[in-house]
């Protein structure tokens, strides 16, 4: 854009200033100076007012105290200290970890393995299939959350009659009801929320591979195992990364489907919390919005350390093949 | 501009069709008064005209003062984080409620401030000042109080019976009315289960009774007159009967000789009473109007009863959720707003409304005496119910809500499925030291917690 604007300058400039003489000269001088900025400022503005902004003031509010409108206090880092004894919060962290980690073992292979099955050219309707997995994700949380407490639902739920299907008897397993389950549930709502989402990354990464690659290993004699250990998933990495590190960040920051499953709420006895809505239950149910912030800016803390210290395993990996 | 094709005439269609629709939308109403309210019941006793055609409650303020009332029904989460914003912050250009309602569960939170820095204006001097102060029933300013200071004007007493299927518990034999004590109510209740396994009907629990939320092990708690918090935030968690309830509580919903299943789902508790899968639960006296909506195939076969007490000092009865009225402090008028409690909670007219549109006592003691409260009730066999209920609200307990009471019902929560884990592993006999040991950790938890957060 810069180069545009210097190169009408030049052309245009002599035929004004003969017309306009030097005063519009020099407001168009003024204008040519000032056009980039006065082109960035919406954005500029609405960053600054919107986010920047805000994010300063959490910064100041998780060092205060407050709970009404005229009077807080500054308590330095008592928020954080407290927070860092506070065992529901590490059930919160414990909890959002343990997700994230299931949901990442079972989510990256399952939706390679997708991504491979789709991929061959054997399958027919491969298109409808990509669709139907796909799907899933356009949906969005909330919406899943609806129907997966519908799924499972201890009397009338799909869950509970397909497993009738092969156990003797009524079975009303109360998914949502029990803390042990709790979490499971919110698995299998999350796991078929996004296993098409990584379909399609795989999808579009093994298309991307040489298919050279591949001649050339069958006629070395590599067989399937050894053409996919060793050509696919290098061929793929980029893209399992992008994904793990997508797939960590949303799972560290997961809120409105527990919070839409478990009707408002972090399931029995809280046992689904997830730091995020710990967050939630400070600031907006307790009221106490400096505890709250601080909760925010711990989870910045830790979803940095563990996507650098993804990044570093995945460099070291890559290094390695 | 060709290459856009039909893109470019849809979009500025879309743009002139946007523009049309926000030209042509109707600006809301100006009233001169406005009230929140999170319940479509609320809503309707305010809004609907009256029994004989005359006017609607709002209307009948406007002939009276001359202020024309709006009253918006909102998400009750989202006129809560409304609510809190505004109240939390002192330069909110957003105009706020002149009158706003709020549940018992969430008015702890707007009680964090200092008690002259809370959100709402005091109503002890409008209270003093009209005579209503010794007409309403005093336990039930206790939730929406800070240091003696209330903040605001409660709309029901809620108090707790216990409904229960007579029809199941005659068959098994069992006059489930004369326990008068919960030990002999388990018995009964166990005889009955029992009763009814035995001729196969192996889903039919005798309670409906949570393990995962404290609610009802609160109203027993409370019945024997503790709260886990007082409203000075002095902890009780650790006092003896509470472990000795919770205790009972968790016996009564683990091990051998449970009686108690949770409702199954969301929704699904009034399905399961139908079908007689549980025979007694906690009512409170907004639970009726539901019955009498979800489980009509249930006409003449339920009764009320007290609850059933621990020692003979104890209240028959509890009490289970409830809403206050307050007057935001930054509204424009609060003598105006004052005015509008009188008309829309207090008035002839507005106990007359709500007479007609629930079963919801209000608490004003002096309305108790009308004569709808003694009529028979055929949905339960022709019992007094509502007179039951009168009878209760007299004896209703104290309850206290602050910012930290969901904490303690979040330590509850977590000592009882731990006594209910050691029931389940046998280790019954020592559950009371058991449930004791871990009340007092809960008890130092939550004290921690109120050093911390606490604003003095």
């Amino acid at each position: 854009m810069t180069s545009d604007v210097r190169h009408g300058s030049k052309t245009l400039t002599p035929a004004l200033s003969r017309s306009t003489g030097r005063g519009s000269r020099s407001l168009w001088r003024l204008q040519h100076k000032l056009a980039p900025y006065l082109f960035v400022s919406p954005f500029v503005v609405l960053f600054v007012l919107f986010l920047l902004w805000p994010l300063a003031r959490s910064v100041t509010l998780s060092f205060q105290r407050g709970g009404g409108s005229q009077r807080t206090e500054y308590i330095g880092w008592a928020n954080y200290s407290f927070l860092l004894q506070d065992r529901y919060f590490w059930f919160a962290v414990g909890n959002t970890v343990g997700y994230a980690t299931v949901f990442l073992a079972i989510q990256i292979p399952a939706a390679l393995g997708l991504a491979v099955l789709l991929n061959s050219k054997r399958v027919r309707g491969r298109a409808l299939f990509r669709l139907a997995f796909f799907a899933t994700h356009l949906v969005g949380a909330a919406f899943v959350g609806i129907v997966f407490a519908q799924l499972l639902n201890p009397r009338y739920g799909l869950f509970n009659q397909m497993i009738g299907l092969f156990v003797p008897g009524e079975v009303t397993i109360d998914w949502l009801g029990r803390p042990r389950t709790a979490m499971l549930s919110v698995l299998f709502a999350g796991l078929w929320l996004s296993i098409g989402y990584g379909m399609v990354y795989f999808l579009a990464a093994l298309q991307a591979v040489d298919r050279e690659l591949y001649e050339a290993a069958a006629v070395d004699g590599a067989g399937r195992w050894s053409r996919f250990w060793h050509i696919t998933l290098p061929g793929v990495r980029h893209v399992t990364a992008f994904l793990s590190l997508f797939g960590l960040i949303g799972a560290m920051q997961m809120f409105e489907l527990p919070y839409v499953l478990f009707g408002q709420s972090a399931g029995p006895a809280n046992s689904a919390i997830t730091i995020v809505m710990y967050l939630y239950q400070y600031g907006f149910q307790a009221g106490d919005l400096g505890y709250a912030a601080a909760v925010g800016w711990v989870l910045v803390g830790l979803i940095v350390a563990l996507a650098v210290l993804q990044a570093v395993l995945f460099r070291r990996q890559g290094r390695a093949t | 501009m060709r290459h856009l094709g039909p893109v470019l005439p849809m979009m500025i269609l879309l743009a002139v069709v946007a523009l049309g629709a926000i030209v042509a939308r109707r600006p809301p109403e100006r009233t001169d008064l406005s009230v929140w309210v999170f319940a479509d019941g609320h809503a309707d006793i305010f809004r609907d005209p009256a029994a004989d055609g005359g006017p609607s409650l709002v209307r009948l303020h406007r002939q009276r003062t001359g202020k024309s009332v709006g009253v918006e029904l909102l998400f009750w989460r989202a006129l809560e984080v409304r609510l809190l914003s505004m109240l939390l912050s002192p330069d909110s250009t957003s105009a706020p409620p002149d009158l706003v309602a709020v549940e018992i569960g969430a008015i702890g939170k707007f009680f964090r401030a200092r008690v002259d820095d809370v959100g709402f204006v005091p109503l002890n001097d409008y209270l003093e000042r009209s005579g209503w102060k010794d007409r309403i029933l005093a336990s039930r300013f206790a939730p929406y109080s800070k240091n003696g200071v209330i903040f605001g004007m409660p709309y029901d007493v809620h108090p707790v019976a216990i409904a229960y299927r007579k029809d199941l518990f005659d068959e098994a034999g069992i006059d489930l009315a004369s326990a008068h004590t919960w030990p002999q109510f388990h018995e009964m209740c166990l005889a009955a289960q029992q009763y009814w396994h035995g001729r196969g009907e192996r889903e039919r629990f005798a309670m409906e009774l949570t393990t995962t939320q404290v609610e009802w092990l609160l109203c027993m708690l409370m019945q024997r007159g503790i709260n886990p918090l007082d409203d000075r935030d002095n902890v009780y968690l650790a006092d003896p009967r509470v472990a000795e309830t919770v205790a009972f509580y968790a016996r009564l919903v683990a091990g051998p000789r449970k009686v108690g299943e949770p409702p199954p789902g969301s929704g699904g508790g009034y399905r399961e009473l139908s079908q007689g899968r549980r025979a007694a639960f906690f009512c409170p006296d907004w639970r009726p109007m539901y019955l009498k909506r979800y489980t009509p195939s249930l006409e003449g076969e339920l009764r009320l009863m007290p609850m059933p007490r621990f020692d003979a000092s104890d209240a028959p009865t509890a009490t289970w959720g409830g809403t206050m009225f307050g007057i935001p402090r930054n509204c424009r008028d609060p003598d105006a707003a004052w005015k509008l409690i009188e008309t829309l909670l207090l008035s002839d007219e507005a106990l007359a409304s709500r007479r007609r549109h629930t079963s919801v006592l209000p608490p004003v003691v002096t309305d108790w005496d009308a004569p709808v409260y003694g009529q028979a009730d055929p949905f339960f066999g022709g019992q007094h119910a509502m007179g039951l209920y009168v009878e209760l609200a007299r004896q209703v307990p104290v309850r206290y809500a602050t910012p930290f009471t969901a904490v303690a019902q979040a330590e509850l929560t977590d000592v009882l499925g731990k006594a209910m884990n050691a029931i389940e592993a046998g280790r019954d006999r020592d559950l009371e030291s058991l449930c004791q040991g871990w009340l007092n950790e809960s008890a130092n938890e939550l004290r921690r917690r109120v050093k911390f957060g606490k604003i003095e």
